[in-house]
């Protein structure tokens, strides 16, 4: 037991004891030892790398792809009173980027988005510093076997080398060790020491119930509610039908309060909306999978699917929001067959068709014949080959992997893009499949016969630990005399001049 | 629906003469010479700018059911509002003392680790300030801002004051967002937003008018020089050439626009500022002419008047006149 990490503990967070892996990791980390840590959701990985930050001098770079993440981590910070903190994204005007960037000196931690580290000013500015720790958070991203592939992961083990390798930290919620091992070679053949923990938690337990239609699924839903009454999140994969689903459930249930949350949303609503939940003023939470990050509620008793999300790491992550407390809590999956589909069109979604991709070469080709070298930009772009943004961002990293863009001009030679055109629909069409095969892995989840704890983490961890409690439906357990409590929130008051009173005389 | 009796309330002085368009840029305070034009010709300026997020869609939705029923409904009491005063300062003094609230609220119960209600850095930082300077009378700044509220939202309809201190946020209290204080009191989101611009001009007002009384609250607002005059920065460009002399063809050319936009520029500055001006473009009789015909005639069209006057005048002169006629009843 380190004293001085203890005492640093108790300060900056009033916690007294270390959750699992935290104390492991962060003495690996204060050694300056490059590090893989993989701990499940729940258990604060945040911690690992703002301790060093707090205690140490040098700045702490935190690589993150969740923009909503990394503003409530500043939020957070800012709230507790660590100021020494900025976030770096694409959120930001230019004006806030310039005025971040001219005052790094100023910051002991700063999150960054991936795209971000492209910026030759940032890195420039970044070298004359001192980096103590270099965070990859949701490491995952950087294989293609994780979850959530991002191109611009890639580029980091060249960001590292520009750093002049400063301790790499690597930290995933979820990954399994063919994605373990994608990381150590992906951010550069680090020699990195690993603390894997295992993400399955003892106190949730999984149950399925198959509907055969919408209705079903509405009905076992609110007699679900009715029966549960604790904090709970319904995840949706689409906005509408949060919004719509929540309207249901207040029409339903008036007692029950409850809202939708979702990205479309303003920022101030979204805040809003987390902070009645946190305070107990809401109990049931309708929203998709933009909800949660960062939503540091003990109490949450009951996580229901109402669609299932396309892969099990996302699934897990989801359910991984109940039950932080160590109570014994329920995950609920409401699937109808038809459900196939959604996740089956998002994946189309995610990735260029080989129409587009045609297009985009032969387009990117008549500027060539035109002499216009120079790269596009995406809304020039957009007005003529229909490409989500997140496609053509990983077709510029494809390219620039082939030698068909340089720094900010195209090169052509025939030969090359011909290869490159090859290349990369293959790339597409295995990409493709082994999003499929995710999604099939889901499938076989829902329809097996075995035990459910053990076939969900099965593939992540060699040992899947017993229940505390009820385990899972398939093992015969059942929720009926399952009892949870609501969060306490503070007495409804009626009439302004009472709420007002309260607010500022009480 | 509050956002119809407005609308229709906006239609009746414009009439027939102008498009439901102009009525949607008038509460949406587009900051163009005809819309400056419109508010002051009809008498509308309480009305401009008073929901700078309108949606034209949810406009165009409610005026045409309400410019139908026009005859039932608008006999109904409209809220306070003074949009030409007081839009620019709505938003930072109503999130100034959103933050406020949820900072005091807190600070008392010695909680100092919450998430502020706004991400607006101009208004954190505004807080900030006050704080720093404040910080030893925070307990008189509670007391304060409570019993100043307390006095003027009780001078409101009930529901505007419900809808008020709902959305604040405080100790272990988080407020409602649009949607539920909607759902709470039966409104329209739009109204919810509409009343709560109505009741923070309430505040402005009151705090405007009478400083002595309402201290906290006045110490919330933009100090006047910083406020913003409601002409155009380039109206306001085209009266500093002219009153160095030149003319509406040489401005135009040095400007690189055309003479009709500087006259535009010269009516928006006479609706302002009165006759400083336009004795360079019209005379006073001509004025009188063409506003004698204007209320013979009961009509502000340009063209009607134009066509009476058997085009003696151009269009611009009738501007400029139609412009005037506002000041010399504002002075009489």
């Amino acid at each position: 037991m380190n004293a001085d990490l203890q005492k640093a503990l108790h300060k900056f967070y009033g916690y007294d004891h270390f959750r699992t892996g935290q104390e492991e990791i962060l003495q690996s980390v204060l050694e300056n030892h490059h590090t893989l840590g993989v701990l499940p959701t729940g258990t604060g990985k945040s911690i690992c790398y703002q301790l060093p930050a707090f205690m140490r001098s040098g700045l702490v770079i935190v690589v993150s792809p969740l923009l909503s993440l990394m503003e409530d981590q500043v939020k957070q910070l800012r709230a507790r009173g660590f100021k020494r903190v900025a976030a770096l994204n694409s959120f930001l005007d230019y004006e806030d980027k310039q005025q971040v960037m001219r005052n790094l000196q100023n910051y002991d931690l700063l999150y960054v988005s991936p795209e971000m580290l492209q910026n030759d000013f940032l890195i420039n500015r970044l070298q004359s510093l001192h980096i103590q720790l270099f965070v990859v958070d949701e490491a995952h991203c950087i294989s293609q076997w994780g979850q959530e592939f991002r191109t611009d992961y890639l580029r980091l083990s060249e960001v590292i080398q520009n750093l002049d390798c400063p301790p790499v930290l690597a930290l995933t919620g979820t990954a399994t060790p063919q994605v373990q091992v994608d990381i150590q070679h992906l951010l550069g053949d680090l020699d990195m020491d690993k603390h894997i923990y295992p993400m399955d938690r003892e106190n949730i337990s999984y149950f399925i119930r198959e509907v055969q239609d919408q209705q079903e699924k509405n009905e076992t839903m609110l007699a679900l509610l009715r029966k549960i009454q604790a904090p709970t999140i319904i995840y949706f994969s689409s906005r509408n039908m949060a919004e719509s689903t929540a309207g249901i459930i207040r029409a339903n249930m008036p007692e029950m309060p409850c809202a939708y949350y979702h990205g479309g949303m303003e920022n101030e609503d979204r805040i809003l909306i987390q902070q009645q939940f946190l305070a107990g003023q809401l109990q049931i939470i309708c929203c998709t999978s933009a909800f949660g990050m960062g939503v540091d509620k003990e109490d949450v008793r009951l996580i229901i699917h109402y669609h299932l999300p396309s892969d099990k790491e996302s699934f897990i992550q989801e359910v991984g929001r109940a039950g932080r407390d160590g109570e014994e809590s329920v995950s609920v999956v409401l699937y109808s067959p038809g459900d196939w589909q959604i996740p089956i069109h998002l994946i189309e979604q995610d990735l260029p068709e080989q129409d587009s991709i045609q297009q985009l070469l032969r387009f990117l080709y008549q500027r060539v014949k035109a002499g216009l070298l120079e790269l596009p930009s995406y809304e020039l772009l957009i007005q003529h080959i229909p490409i989500s943004e997140t496609q053509w961002r990983f077709l510029l990293y494809q390219m620039e992997k082939h030698d068909i863009v340089k720094g900010n001009h195209l090169h052509y030679k025939a030969n090359a893009w011909k290869e490159f055109l090859d290349q990369i629909e293959k790339f597409v069409g295995n990409r493709k499949r082994h999003k499929l095969k995710q999604l099939q892995r889901m499938k076989e989840w829902v329809y097996t016969d075995s035990c459910r704890r053990q076939a969900l983490f099965a593939d992540f961890q060699s040992e899947v630990r017993p229940a505390k409690g009820r385990c899972c439906d398939n093992c015969g357990d059942t929720l009926a005399d399952w009892q949870a409590g609501l969060t306490n929130a503070q007495p409804e008051r009626t009439g302004w001049r009472e709420q007002l009173y309260h607010l500022l005389q009480q | 629906m509050l956002l119809a009796s407005i609308i229709i309330h906006a239609a009746q002085p414009i009439r027939q003469e102008r498009s439901a368009a102009s009525i949607y840029h008038l509460l949406q305070g587009k900051r163009s010479a005809q819309t400056l034009q419109d508010a002051h010709m009809y008498g509308l300026t309480h009305l401009f700018g008073i929901y700078p997020k309108l949606s034209r869609q949810i406009f165009d939705q409610v005026a045409a059911n309400a410019l139908q029923e026009e005859d039932q409904d608008n006999k109904k009491n409209m809220p306070y509002f003074n949009g030409m005063a007081y839009q620019s300062q709505t938003e930072p003094f109503l999130y100034r003392l959103l933050l406020l609230v949820q900072l005091l609220s807190n600070q008392t119960k010695g909680e100092n680790r919450y998430i502020p209600v706004t991400d607006n850095l101009a208004i954190q930082h505004w807080i900030k300030q006050l704080y720093r300077q404040e910080q030893h009378h925070l307990e008189d700044w509670r007391n304060g801002v409570y019993e100043e509220l307390y006095g003027l939202l009780e001078k409101l309809p009930q529901i505007q004051a419900e809808l008020f201190v709902d959305r604040l946020t405080g100790y272990h209290h988080i407020g409602l967002t649009t949607l539920q204080l909607a759902e709470k009191y039966h409104v329209h989101e739009t109204d919810v937003l509409l009343y709560q611009t109505s009741t923070i001009h309430h505040l402005l007002q009151q705090a405007e008018s009478n400083a002595a009384a309402f201290p906290y609250l006045a110490a919330l607002m933009d100090k006047p020089q910083h406020k913003i005059r409601s002409i155009t920065s380039t109206a306001q460009k085209t009266r500093t050439m002219l009153e160095r002399g030149m003319s509406v063809e040489q401005i135009a050319l040095v400007r690189g626009l055309t003479e009709n936009t500087i006259k535009d520029h010269i009516v928006e500055i006479t609706w302002l500022d009165g006759e400083a001006l336009t004795s360079k473009f019209i005379s006073d009789t001509d004025a009188a002419v063409i506003l004698e015909c204007a209320m013979q005639a009961g009509t502000n069209k340009l063209k009607q008047i134009h066509a009476l006057l058997e085009g003696k005048y151009d269009y611009f002169q009738i501007r400029l006149a139609l412009a005037l006629r506002k000041e010399q009843e504002v002075k009489a």
